[in-house]
């Protein structure tokens, strides 16, 4: 399965922060995306989750048959920074309930499902509103084990994780990535370079892959750092 | 104090006012094809915009203190026998201008305990000298109102007789006053730690009570003369130059930063902090308690959305039952005291007027549709305010939920239930008016009868159907919990408008029941329809 995006564009006001966004995604990777500080990362997700619509372009998946279709809202997760869910439920209903809505033929019951991301039994019997951060993170992953979208977007997933939690989560991404097109933003680049088979810099508004055998390199750091800086170099220069 | 502060908090003030005055520009359609959002970048296209916004100041300025004075003095002067431009109505005005310039305004929010975003930004983010700003800020602000009230003041004095010197005295009384009270909020700050104006019951008592002091001895011409002790020259000159002593004083005074940091706490702010917590009180009556959430139901027979809807409308019993509950209380309690009267009346030997009155029991729909309004909304609010803040805000963030198949599920879910409660207030309202009128002995035609409780039945289902179609179809509220949607403010209000318009129908009965029950079923149609068409693309957060 692939996603493909081309030429996504999306303008706030007279600020164009999406110029043509095109890159094609493979499932079986994760994909960090990397840009500096409001290089429209979120307005890429928001664009992609349908939160809201881009301005222009398309974005179509592309089945192991090699048909073609637009994402249908379920197709793309999307885990936002702030994780949520709805507090009136406990964990074990809100599975069960999203088990229900989306056919799960897995067979596991709830409370198997929860322990599959590290949630004991009596927690799932405590209403959501009592849980923490990293608890509703894990809800959330678990809609997409169980609902298995296409596509997983992750807003800055694992920034506010404790050292533990964080180690958890990162050995589920790896679980979940052969069936899954997961494509997570972040700012840390030590995180991206742990986790990530492939990545994405959003950079005045375009997508652009980098060379896949620097990640692990000890240049790593300073060659993003270049790319992100290159056109302000050069613009300085024209200046 | 430094001249040049007094600049820097103009320049401030004005980018300030500027910026704002450019943002409001960009989001007014065709407006905004001219005014775009690169003339935050444009520094003579702000200075011209700041300069407009001074001009507007200024002219605000004025007419505020114009209006101030005019509604202080002129309309309780119109109301009284006195004429209105004489010397005695100028005593009276100096009167009524002492108690509600010279003690409540002053002693409500002086300069200096303001909790002001500029004073934030200033002191608290730019490291501004606090004791600098203070000055500033009280010095431009109080020679702004001696400027703005000395024309007024000097107009009003020469036009009653009393001549224009009295009113200058007024002036420069009111300007010596305005300091000591400064001065006097800083020392009681120094002394006890209060901050007085911050207090809502402190002020709704000063309000109160300096409005009696004003107004009250007026109706009885007991209003004493105070402008012959207050305005004369020795008092007025002692007053400017205790006014001056404390602005020393206050220039010496080493607590302003600590004061500051007190009074302009993010939360007391009239920014987006205080505007989130007011968004959020909106709420406050549909937030969960732990005695809601017993996770010891059985939903285990039910499945999928019906269980969610379930487990959502048992958790939020009490804020659906509680209203509920109240206006079956309210039905009882009128059909106990109805069947009580008509006993009464019939003891008295008034049957047969019983039997009258009880036969035209139909003419009391107009009213019944007003009545259901006021009593079905408020269930219908509060219990969409519930499902937006405790189940959809969050469910919203997901995909699935927003799909097609799953509003359109969950909204005719929610409209049964909904429905439910509000038939079953419907129903009370039919039996009360059944036992009412079998007791009587009313004979309404029997016809008309029916299709009156049938009318009262069908507004229950109008009612359910426009709370919860009007939320799906507008989606009100946003992740901020402000509500921001115009026409769903104007289509509730237009529906309130049209309720209370029905209790001036005077159309027979037979026909106001068709309508009514002809409207409500082609509306509640209308709706759904809407729904079907509609929801799935503008049920969002927004």
């Amino acid at each position: 399965m692939q996603l493909i995006l081309d030429q996504i564009t999306k303008s706030f006001g007279t600020k164009e922060v999406l110029k043509g966004a095109s890159f094609t995604f493979e499932q079986g990777k994760i994909y960090g995306l990397l840009g500096r500080n409001g290089s429209g990362k979120t307005t890429l997700f928001n664009c992609l989750s349908a939160e809201f619509p881009a301005d222009s372009g398309t974005v179509s998946l592309v089945d192991r048959y090699g048909q073609t279709r637009t994402p249908k809202q379920g197709d793309i997760g999307y885990v936002l920074f702030t994780p949520v869910v709805p507090e009136f439920l406990t964990g074990v209903e809100f599975v069960k309930f999203f088990q229900e809505i989306t056919g799960d033929q897995s067979g596991r019951t709830p409370d198997q499902w929860l322990d599959l991301v590290g949630l004991a039994p009596d927690d799932g019997r405590r209403l959501m509103r009592g849980y923490s951060h990293g608890m509703k993170h894990k809800i959330q992953m678990l809609c997409f084990l169980i609902g298995k979208p296409p596509v997983i977007l992750l807003d800055e997933p694992l920034t506010s994780f404790d050292v533990v939690a964080a180690l958890e989560m990162k050995n589920l991404l790896r679980e979940m990535k052969e069936d899954h097109i997961i494509l997570f933003s972040t700012h840390i680049l030590q995180l991206a370079q742990d986790l990530c088979d492939e990545i994405v810099l959003l950079h005045q508004g375009e997508l652009e892959g980098v060379d896949n055998a620097k990640i692990h390199t000890p240049e790593f750091e300073s060659y993003i750092v270049d790319l992100l800086t290159q056109d302000e170099g050069e613009e300085e220069v024209e200046a | 104090m430094k001249v040049k502060n007094i600049f820097l908090l103009y320049r401030i003030r004005s980018a300030l006012a500027g910026n704002q005055l450019i943002y409001w520009l960009t989001r007014i359609k065709l407006l905004n094809q001219v005014f775009t959002d690169k003339l935050y970048a444009v520094e003579d296209g702000k200075l011209a915009l700041s300069m407009m916004v001074s001009i507007y100041r200024v002219v605000r300025a004025l007419l505020g203190k114009a209006l101030y004075l005019g509604l202080i003095w002129l309309v309780p002067l119109a109301m009284s026998d006195m004429k209105i431009l004489s010397p005695d109505s100028f005593g009276v005005s100096v009167w009524i201008f002492f108690w509600l310039s010279f003690v409540a305004g002053t002693m409500i929010q002086p300069v200096s305990m303001e909790a002001s975003p500029l004073k934030y930004t200033c002191v608290r983010q730019m490291g501004m000298d606090a004791t600098e700003y203070q000055e500033t800020e009280m010095l431009t602000h109080h020679l702004a109102a001696f400027a703005g009230f000395t024309p007024f003041l000097l107009l009003w004095a020469g036009l009653t007789g009393a001549g224009v010197f009295w009113g200058l005295m007024l002036s420069l009384a009111l300007a010596g006053v305005r300091v000591i009270a400064e001065w006097f909020h800083l020392e009681l700050y120094a002394k006890f730690h209060r901050l007085p104006g911050a207090n809502g019951i402190y002020i709704i008592v000063l309000v109160v009570l300096c409005m009696a002091a004003a107004y009250g001895p007026m109706p009885f011409g007991l209003v004493p003369d105070l402008a012959q002790y207050l305005l004369y020259p020795a008092t007025v000159t002692l007053l400017v130059a205790l006014g001056c002593v404390c602005a020393r004083a206050i220039s010496r005074y080493p607590h302003h930063y600590e004061l500051i940091l007190e009074t302009c706490r993010r939360d007391r702010l009239p920014g987006a902090e205080a505007q989130k917590k007011a968004n959020s009180a909106q709420f406050e009556q549909v937030k969960l308690r732990d005695s809601d959430l017993d996770t010891k139901a059985d939903f285990s027979g039910l499945h999928g959305w019906k269980y969610l809807q379930a487990i959502f409308f048992r958790r939020h019993r009490r804020m659906l039952l509680k209203p509920f509950y109240v206006v079956l209380a309210i039905l009882g309690g009128v059909t106990v005291l109805g069947c009580g009267g008509i006993l009464w009346f019939m003891v008295q030997g008034e049957g047969a007027e019983l039997v009258e009155v009880f036969s035209l029991v139909t003419r009391a729909l107009p009213m019944c549709v007003f009545l259901l309004y006021l009593m079905d909304n408020t269930v219908g609010e509060r219990i969409c305010k519930a499902m937006f803040y405790n189940c959809d805000l969050a469910l919203l963030r997901y995909g699935w939920y927003r799909e097609r198949d799953a509003i359109l599920k969950n909204f005719f879910l929610r409209w049964r239930m909904l429905c439910g409660v509000n038939l079953l207030l419907s129903g009370a309202a039919c039996v009360m008016f059944i036992l009412l009128t079998l007791l009587a002995g009313g004979r309404p035609p029997m016809g008309e009868f029916i299709l009156f409780l049938l009318a009262l039945l069908s507004l229950g289902v109008f009612f359910a159907t426009h709370s919860l179609a009007m939320y799906y179809l507008f989606q009100p509220y946003t992740s901020d919990l402000d509500t921001k949607n115009p026409m769903f403010k104007i289509l509730n209000f237009a529906m309130y408008v049209v309720c209370y318009a029905a209790l001036q129908v005077k159309s027979t009965p037979t026909w106001f029941a068709l309508l009514v029950f002809g409207v409500t079923v082609i509306y509640s149609v209308v709706m759904l329809i809407l729904v079907l068409r509609r929801a799935p693309k503008t049920f969002r957060v927004k």
